[in-house]
């Protein structure tokens, strides 16, 4: 190899060959760094999506408080005041069986109007907060003598936003709900625990049960449109929702919230 | 180069070659069909270099027809393989018909032209079509979705030891005769060369069938 076509045709031949490699080397790595970046942009595009749902969620239930509110309202200031008022006239009338039949219907028709206000939108959530008026609906609903509903609450308590103490309270008001209409509970107890940077939420009963959804199964319309609710509620509230059986009937209902890391909605 | 040296290396692809298939054949029921061809054709692989070296030598039989008679079933293999990959109906002609065109000429060419020479124009046609059958495989990875990566499919690897393989030696086989020719002193370099990649590209079948005893058939046939 020392004449010069033949160092010649060695450099051609290293060089060609050099070129070869480097571009097959090249198509090789293209094809990872392409298939990265194209999964990168599906992962993103994905992430969109899901903010999307969830500020689509947000709004349809932001969209439902306010309407529950405008309701609870008009029956509170225009029915509750219209009947007060009939109530008031009532009183001033000729005593005699009618009338008095009239003011026990009238007294039933604004405690129904009230009730119905109250768990529309309870005044308690916005004037004294998510823990008031969780004991406030424990204790009506215990008021009637047919079930006992407790409440509790142990460690620090921390401060939580408007958004928040709304979700919680429906979360709690439709876990005890369901537990009164499907599982016939006779006992509910609901639980908050401050725990380190979480808050848990427990509804406890010695109800029937019912068959909950596996832990990584989408909850659907096959599990009714309350548990849907709470799931969406749950998810808002970036928190994670559990179901387990209880001892020795009944279901727990655990809903734990991070508090340092929640993402307001 | 020593000798030595030339026949160290002969000797590492041979048994590299060995390594690929018996990973190939000891993960045999895991393997997809394609790479149960793949198997098969580094077994051959195997057995012509073996054949060559220790049947034909010692009895001092011209060992390129061990080579000659392995470049045609190489080209089939590796055809039928990626037809399998690719999955498209679309290409059932054109591999059919280049199949056939370039055995045929790989029969004419041992038989009548090169013969018992190393049957350079066979090996450097049928690189090229492997080349570019190889580079169409990592265009048709690009295009199509795919929901994991590439470098966990074991066919990917296969591809990337036969795309290092085909690109580094389709000079050497076109350059063959005129380095017979002109530089047959040096020869040794360039089959030396060639070996080294083969080794390289071994390595790369040896991972490609190591990962697929992990995972499932990545490139099922469409026949399965």
């Amino acid at each position: 190899m020392t004449d010069n076509p033949d160092t010649y045709f060695v450099l051609l031949f290293v060089a060609g060959t050099a070129v070869m490699l480097l571009m097959a080397v090249a198509i090789v790595l293209f094809v990872i760094f392409h298939q990265k970046k194209m999964m990168k942009e599906e992962v993103k595009q994905q992430r969109m999506e899901l903010d999307y749902q969830k500020k689509m969620l947000k709004a349809a239930l932001e969209s439902q408080e306010s309407e529950r509110k405008r309701v609870a309202k008009d029956l509170h200031d225009d029915v509750g005041m219209m009947l007060m008022t009939l109530r008031v006239n009532l009183n001033d009338q000729t005593n005699n069986g009618v009338l008095e039949e009239l003011r026990q219907l009238v007294d039933e028709t604004h405690e129904s109007v009230r009730r119905i206000s109250w768990d529309l939108m309870p005044t308690t959530i916005d004037n004294f907060g998510l823990f008031q008026s969780v004991q406030e609906m424990c204790d009506r609903l215990s008021r009637n003598g047919k079930v006992q509903v407790t409440y509790s609450e142990t460690g620090q308590r921390q401060t939580l936003d408007k958004d928040q103490e709304l979700l919680l309270y429906r979360i709690a008001q439709e876990s005890v709900s369901n537990a009164l209409k499907h599982a016939h509970a006779l006992k509910i107890e609901v639980r908050f625990e401050w725990i380190d940077d979480s808050l848990k939420l427990s509804i406890l009963d010695d109800g029937v049960g019912f068959d909950f959804p596996t832990p990584h199964a989408k909850i659907d319309g096959r599990h009714g449109l309350g548990l849907y609710n709470l799931e969406n509620r749950v998810a808002l509230l970036g928190a994670s929702l559990a179901f387990e059986k209880n001892d020795p009937t009944g279901t727990i209902v655990s809903i734990t919230t991070p508090l340092s890391t929640h993402e307001p909605h | 180069m020593e000798l030595e040296t030339y026949f160290l290396i002969t000797y590492t692809l041979r048994y590299t070659s060995l390594a690929v298939a018996l990973i190939g054949l000891f993960r045999w029921s895991r393997l997809s069909s394609p790479l149960k061809i793949f198997t098969i054709l580094k077994v051959l692989s195997f057995l012509s270099d073996f054949v060559a070296g220790e049947v034909l030598r010692p009895q001092k039989i011209i060992q390129n027809h061990a080579s000659s008679v392995y470049q045609m079933f190489e080209l089939l293999l590796i055809l039928w393989m990626y037809y399998l990959v690719l999955a498209n109906k679309k290409l059932r002609i054109p591999f059919t018909i280049g199949a056939i065109l370039l055995t045929l000429f790989g029969l004419i060419n041992w038989i009548f032209i090169q013969k018992a020479e190393i049957n350079s124009y066979t090996f450097t046609i049928d690189s090229l079509i492997l080349l570019v059958v190889v580079i169409y495989y990592f265009h048709w990875l690009v295009a199509t979705e795919k929901k994991s990566l590439s470098i966990n499919n074991s066919f990917y690897w296969v591809s990337t030891g036969l795309a290092i393989y085909f690109s580094a030696t389709i000079l050497l086989f076109a350059a063959i005769d005129y380095i017979k020719l002109t530089m047959i002193d040096n020869l040794i370099f360039f089959l030396a060369f060639h070996n080294i990649m083969g080794i390289i590209a071994n390595l790369f079948f040896f991972y490609g069938l190591w990962i697929a005893g992990r995972t499932k058939p990545d490139a099922p046939s469409p026949a399965s």
